[in-house]
């Protein structure tokens, strides 16, 4: 059996994952964007490619804002 | 704002000498900027030099033949070898520009008429500044020709041909009359200059030179729109023409808002520099004997050496690395505490305010002693105040100082035995026992060799907390000092480092200190290491939480023949030791003592730098950190031998061969020893405590009593361990994440890979963890981690 790779599955609700808005907040700004979910719990999945770059890229520009 | 916000940034600064003329320029009748001039003639701009000291001197041809250069008198070359030949260089502008015609200016013409009395060189320069402004200009002499006492100086074709270029573009009255009674040309002009020459007519009027406090404008008189300069006055003949050129503009203020008080140029300068730090350049001759060719005019301006007061420019890493003077930096801390944009969020120096090292160089190297670093850190502690400053600059650090001063870290006991109370008490801080516990069990055995009645105190000093800015963070931590430092009953502290040192002075100035290795130097007290209690050496790796035994690898070190074949190191001191010269020297005694050769450091002694580590400014500026590192090690090629912890690992890691003083006093270890990673050090602070207690109070510490990981154990391999140490993350915060997923099951499974992932906020971080189940063990709770990382950000709506 062949699994989709970006397929993740929430083991606390035995679901799949799916994208949704999700919210995020630095240093006192809020922002959103879609990440993987669990469409029971809300558990959200990051994968560290994206904290390496979109996510750090808006840390730095918040920092210096 | 902080209390301490006392100091504005015009405060900060004041007295700053940055924008003080060159001694040149403040000695020049004409004010002329020398070095921008300079500048010029060494890029060959010849007809942008000549432009440059047309628009300044009005007459170039009579003033490079008559000026007697008061700025080669004061110019600092003189204490050197030779002034730069302003004479020359400004004659060969002459010959070398070849378009010395002045600009035409379309400029309208303005309706307002100024009578000169004199067309004499003063006269003659200011027609010339108001003729190119367009003003009516009305020029009375009792000559029937213009010049005055040029006549005497120069030859007439000399001086006329200049004076006629100069006018080619402007026109003026010439009157000849000789004025007795200047009431009827006040009633006929809006304002005169009287310019009567040495010994001429002054119309009963007081010239004023600056000291009459009556009338303290430029060349202004008692007398509303009567100005008064060149040699009625006592000027020169080159002062004079100064004199009619700087009239100008007090005229024309006159003329504006019918104020006489435009301030006089200034004529000093207040500016400091040090001959010493010139070259000798023998001064360049021409080999026409009169005038220099374009090459040689090139050398002489190269000889300038462009006087201004950039001390902090030069010393400074942060302000010469942003290119930013002292002004410069507090218009920017200012805009950045105040922002003036509609949100308050427009700050620009956030980033530039936590990069300073707090070295304390600024202070040192300004000739007026500007403290920057304190500003620094006093802005710093109002923007954390505010909440403007990002918690990620500095969450690590006082979260490891945090650790430092835990139970799990921290120790204080009086001496061993049955004492209470102790006449010393030693304070080797938390980034030594960090690096190595041995450092610390080693200096402490020798020292209760020779002072039995010392206690031991293990902690921070609350040096993070300064850096971060976090007031009562750090207050906390000193009140903590101090009782503890009460309660053994007032001991004098015996410090290891530098900071802890500077750190206790400054906030703690009752208690008394003093440092380790004087004391181990009088009392012959090193080598100790290997006779009774060694302790292992440092620990790395996971495993390192349970206690070793304490005698194994009793053995002594081997010496550190072999690492470098002459013995010659350089001792790099530490900022903090900055003002301590006896510990500088100190140090240095025991070096050479100890068999070792020294070569001296360009920066060192009351020059000391930073390594990098004050002010952890690693996570706010990694880049700038890392190009300080690499200038410190690259100053010189020998192992380098420090006094701080910090320095030593730092440079270590950055691959610079280099030993702590006590490597070599107790033989612990070469100066290529690997430094030890975030969590390493750690977990060392914990084998510090828990072998000191072994070995001096002969007490054992139940570690496993210390864990709460619910039984859960973790593999870190060496590589994964590695990229965490890069991303900043402990061990132990993945092993609290993997703890919490598999207790709370808040894990995420990966069916293409069977990895586990989860996530748990640490503080403000949020760490994720990657990993996977021990399959040689499966129904057991150990894991391996695959991968770590964490964000800033905070996930909303969990």
């Amino acid at each position: 059996m062949t699994h989709d790779p970006d397929e993740k599955i929430c083991l606390l609700c035995k679901k799949t994952m799916v994208k949704q808005k999700t919210d995020f907040a630095y240093l006192g700004h809020s922002f959103h964007t879609d990440v993987l979910r669990c469409p029971d719990c809300g558990q959200v999945y990051i994968p560290e490619d994206l904290v390496n770059s979109r996510m750090k890229e808006v840390e730095t520009l918040l920092e210096d804002k | 704002m902080p209390d301490s916000f006392a100091m504005s940034g015009k405060q900060a600064v004041r007295g700053c000498l940055r924008d003080e003329p060159a001694f040149c320029t403040a000695a020049c009748p004409f004010h002329l900027d020398v070095p921008a001039l300079v500048t010029k003639i060494e890029r060959k701009a010849f007809n942008a030099a000549f432009r440059a000291y047309q628009n300044a001197v009005g007459f170039p041809g009579i003033v490079s033949r008559l000026c007697d250069h008061p700025c080669q008198t004061v110019c600092i070359r003189t204490r050197v070898d030779q002034a730069v030949s302003m004479r020359l260089l400004e004659q060969s502008l002459l010959d070398l520009a070849t378009r010395t015609d002045p600009y035409a200016f379309n400029l309208p013409d303005k309706d307002r008429r100024i009578a000169i009395v004199g067309a004499g060189p003063a006269g003659l320069a200011c027609a010339l500044g108001l003729c190119r402004k367009k003003y009516d200009v009305t020029l009375f002499d009792r000559q029937k020709t213009v010049g005055g006492h040029l006549a005497d100086r120069l030859p007439e074709a000399v001086y006329l041909a200049d004076i006629h270029q100069q006018f080619m573009n402007e026109t003026y009255t010439l009157v000849h009359r000789e004025i007795r009674d200047l009431a009827p040309i006040l009633a006929e002009f809006d304002a005169v200059f009287v310019a009567t020459g040495a010994g001429g007519e002054t119309f009963g009027l007081v010239p004023d030179r600056g000291e009459n406090q009556a009338v303290p404008g430029a060349a202004a008189t008692a007398c509303p729109g009567v100005f008064m300069g060149g040699g009625v006055t006592g000027s020169n003949t080159c002062e004079a023409i100064a004199d009619g050129l700087s009239v100008v503009q007090a005229i024309e203020a006159y003329l504006k808002v019918g104020r006489m008080d435009t301030p006089a140029r200034q004529r000093s300068t207040r500016l400091k520099k040090d001959p010493a730090d010139i070259a000798l350049c023998p001064a360049t001759v021409p080999s026409g004997g009169t005038a220099y060719t374009g090459e040689e005019a090139v050398a002489e301006g190269r000889r300038c050496v462009k006087c201004v007061c950039d001390a902090c420019l030069r010393y400074c890493d942060l302000m010469g690395h942003a290119g930013k003077s002292p002004k410069k930096v507090v218009d920017d801390v200012e805009a950045t505490l105040h922002p003036g944009t509609l949100a308050g969020d427009g700050t620009i120096a956030k980033r530039f305010i936590a990069s300073c090292t707090h070295c304390g160089l600024c202070r040192t190297v300004c000739p007026v002693h500007i403290d920057m670093g304190e500003f620094l850190a006093v802005s710093h502690q109002a923007l954390v105040e505010k909440g403007a400053m990002p918690w990620a600059f500095h969450e690590f650090f006082l979260k490891d100082m945090d650790f430092s001063n835990s139970g799990r870290a921290a120790l204080v006991r009086p001496p061993p035995g049955n004492a209470e109370s102790c006449k010393y008490l030693f304070f080797p801080g938390c980034r030594l026992g960090a690096s190595d516990p041995r450092y610390v069990t080693a200096a402490y055995e020798a020292l209760l060799s020779a002072l039995p009645d010392t206690g031991l105190m293990l902690g921070c000093c609350g040096a993070p907390a300064r850096w971060a800015g976090e007031e009562p963070r750090l207050r906390d931590v000193l009140e903590n000092i101090r009782r503890q430092w009460e309660a053994l009953g007032r001991p004098a502290l015996v410090f290891a480092c530098p900071t802890c040192r500077q750190m206790i002075r400054r906030h703690l100035p009752d208690i008394p200190g003093t440092f380790l290795y004087p004391l181990l130097q009088d009392a012959g007290l090193t080598g100790l290491i290997g006779t009774k209690h060694p302790g292992p050496p440092p620990v790395s790796g996971m495993e390192s939480c349970s206690p070793a035994n304490p005698h194994e690898n009793r053995r002594p070190m081997p010496p550190f023949e072999g690492w470098f074949e002459d013995r010659t190191v350089c001792v790099f001191d530490p900022c903090a030791s900055r003002e301590e010269p006896a510990l500088q020297q100190s140090v240095r005694d025991l070096v050479t003592a100890a068999g070792y050769v020294l070569d001296p450091l360009p920066m060192e002694k009351h020059l000391a730098q930073c390594c990098s580590r004050g002010g952890q400014i690693a996570v706010a500026s990694p880049g700038y950190a890392r190009e300080i590192v690499k200038s410190r090690i690259g100053q010189r090629p020998h192992p380098y031998v420090t006094y701080c912890i910090n320095c030593r690992d730092i440079f270590a890691s950055a691959g610079k061969p280099a030993m702590h003083i006590l490597d070599i006093l107790f033989t612990l270890n070469g100066p290529d020893r690997p430094p030890p990673n975030l969590t390493q050090q750690h977990n060392n602070r914990v084998r510090l405590q828990s072998l000191a207690l072994e070995t001096f109070w002969n007490e054992t510490r139940d570690m496993a009593q210390m864990d709460s990981l619910n039984g859960i154990a973790l593999h870190i391999p060496e590589p994964v361990l590695e990229d965490l140490d890069k991303k900043m993350i402990l061990a132990s915060d993945m092993e609290t994440v993997v703890a919490h997923c598999e207790t709370t099951g808040r894990k995420i499974l990966d069916p293409e890979t069977g990895l586990f992932t989860g996530h748990l906020k640490i503080g403000h971080m949020t760490f994720w963890a990657l990993y996977r189940a021990d399959k040689s063990r499966p129904d057991t709770k150990r894991f391996e981690l695959v991968k770590g990382y964490g964000h800033r950000m905070e996930i909303l709506e969990e």
